[in-house]
């Protein structure tokens, strides 16, 4: 067994870096002119500071968007920018996630002579820094990096070195739910540098500010497993001398589950910061409107983003990160983004902040969820291993960390969820996933008399998927 | 029964092999990300009475195009042969979608259907005749 600890920190880093610098990728990369760059930015540029600095009681908002050529993606961040976006997202191509770096830059050599867009997001590691710079120079906010890496070391390397300052992803919520067959022990060593440097690029009031992605799969995910994933992340991050961290979770189609979710997230990743010595980490709070199937109708998309920010301010997110009325239909344009930016903004000015709501149903949730994800935690510390990245990964190949509908070739696959008759998600069937039998019962009554008004599982389970539309 | 192609949609194909199970069959689970070779492969292992084959990102022709040739080679014609998704970008009428695919080797095509019931009901006659 292995708890997380501070001793845990990569000792040999430099000699790691030196390695991975070799990279042809990285041959324009001057890191100490890229880390004096970092430090002398404006503070307006980071994550870190706006989170700490923020006056208004209403989450922050970040849209989504990533193309392929520069002229674009400027067009694009500027467009964001003037809705009103606090954070700037930079989104990236699906080939450089896969470390597809020369086809990435072959396509986006295309894209840029021929005015065609080849790539679902910006090959960040094709434009290198110093162009990429040039995107964000007239922008006061801070950049985020959103992708969906297993192996993430280049690419944020390049990214800190543009001054991004938040950089999203993990061992686990970028492995389990985007890739098939990336080794899962690889990924979670590959996590452990980019905290590391994240962590060597801060300095005193530049803080990098590190996110971990809770929607994982976004079909059918039972709360504890997007908490546990989380605060394992978090932790990770802590070893390494990450010092601001977002733990994250999407929309589940239930008011009452998502409100209870926040309320045990915050209280199982305080608890666990504190239970580890981990006393100067701050903790946020991200919410992620729907990200499962969305209605193509715009009047019926527009209702769900709109509720997505009503939950948002009522667990009082720290931000949100928000969808457009064309997601069903692909990429959305700037126009479409900046639409879903003022729907959010139009709620927040008018129906935050708000009382106390609690129910009593989220209130029993709240309770049950914190109980599964502590008694999964402990479970995952009490697995094989020197060093709680062994433990973790131990747990995954043991179907102990089980993410339903991850198309991962080590995911379990044993742990099936349904919905009960108030649409929250409910545990049906635990696989390997370690649960008391008070928890394991009180499932049982929460999901009592609706279970049999279908017989067919997989209908049940279609029904479920599909709920928003 | 598996996904074919570089195709990573895993929803629909879990929920296609707990469907099964619940009717009563036997399945292995390719998951995603399979080639025609891998479906050859299963059926010889697990002396297979039919594959079924998914495809959702409009790259089935590329995937497909030598499905039927390549199990009759290995003396594999009777395994009954599935396949059905989002067979192809962009429009074009059903029928001749489901014709061109048919001419690869396939007993039953399915391009976008509306449920998965068709695929269900088939499988059950085809099952059936197939044992008297």
């Amino acid at each position: 067994m292995a708890n997380p600890d501070k001793s845990n920190y990569i000792q040999d880093f430099s000699d790691y870096r030196k390695a991975l610098l070799k990279s042809p990728w990285l041959r324009n990369l001057d890191i100490v002119e890229a880390m004096q760059f970092v430090s002398k930015l404006d503070q307006s540029r980071f994550a870190s500071v706006v989170y700490a600095e923020r006056k208004k009681e209403t989450p922050l908002i970040q849209p989504r968007g990533g193309v392929g050529t520069f002229e674009k993606q400027l067009q694009l961040s500027k467009a964001l920018y003037n809705a009103g976006a606090d954070f700037i997202p930079l989104t990236i191509d699906s080939l450089t996630r896969h470390n597809d770096y020369a086809r990435a830059s072959a396509l986006a050599e295309i894209s840029e002579k021929e005015d065609k867009q080849l790539l679902n997001g910006y090959p960040l590691v094709s434009h290198g820094h110093e162009i990429t710079r040039q995107l964000y120079k007239d922008i006061d906010r801070p950049i985020s990096l959103r992708h969906g890496t297993p192996d993430a070391r280049v690419l944020v390397e390049i990214a800190l070195a543009s001054g991004i300052t938040e950089i999203e992803g993990g061992g686990l919520c970028y492995s389990l739910p985007y890739s098939r067959e990336y080794p899962i022990d690889r990924a979670l060593l590959n996590w452990q540098y980019v905290d590391r440097l994240c962590a060597e690029y801060s300095t005193e009031g530049r803080i990098i500010h590190r996110e971990s992605f809770g929607p994982l799969t976004a079909t059918m995910v039972p709360p504890m497993m997007v908490i546990v994933i989380q605060v394992l992340e978090l932790l990770s991050a802590a070893e390494q001398g990450v010092k601001s961290f977002a733990v994250s979770f999407g929309q589940m189609g239930s008011v009452d589950q998502d409100v209870a979710t926040a309320a045990a997230l915050r209280k199982v990743a305080q608890a666990s910061l504190d239970k580890f010595g981990f006393k100067d980490v701050q903790v946020r709070l991200v919410y992620h409107q729907w990200m499962g199937a969305f209605p193509s109708e715009r009047v019926e998309a527009e209702g769900l983003i709109g509720i997505a920010a009503m939950v948002a301010a009522m667990i009082r997110a720290d931000k949100i990160v928000t969808k457009t009325y064309q997601e069903a239909i692909g990429v959305p344009t700037p126009e479409a983004n900046s639409d879903g930016i003022r729907l959010v903004k139009y709620m927040f000015d008018h129906f935050a902040p708000m009382g106390d709501f609690r129910s009593e149903r989220s209130l029993r949730e709240e309770s049950l969820i914190t109980s599964q994800s502590m008694t999964l935690l402990d479970a995952v510390f009490n697995m094989p291993g020197s060093t709680v990245w062994e433990s973790i990964y131990q747990a995954v190949s043991k179907g102990i960390i089980d993410i339903p509908f991850a198309p991962h070739s080590d995911n379990n696959n044993q742990l099936i969820t349904i919905r009960d008759k108030y649409k929250a998600i409910r545990i049906l069937k635990t696989g390997k996933v370690p649960m008391t039998s008070k928890d394991i019962e009180t499932e049982k009554e929460l999901l009592e008399g609706h279970e049999a008004e279908n017989s067919m599982l997989f209908k049940k389970l279609l029904d479920d998927i599909i709920l928003m539309i | 029964m598996g996904v074919i192609g570089h195709d990573i949609h895993v929803v629909s194909n879990r929920i296609i092999a707990i469907a099964l199970r619940e009717f009563g069959y036997e399945v292995c689970n390719l998951g995603v990300d399979n080639s025609a070779e891998n479906f050859l492969d299963a059926a010889i292992e697990f002396e297979a009475d039919a594959v079924v084959v998914s495809s959702l990102n409009g790259e089935a022709e590329h995937w497909c195009n030598n499905f039927g040739p390549l199990f009759k080679n290995a003396d594999k014609e009777h395994v009954y042969r599935y396949l059905g998704g989002n067979l192809i970008v962009g429009n074009k009428p059903v029928e001749e979608v489901v014709d061109e695919f048919l001419k690869f080797g396939f007993h039953r095509v399915f391009h976008r259907p509306p449920n998965l019931d068709i695929l269900f009901e088939s499988l059950k006659i085809d099952m059936l005749n197939g044992k008297s």
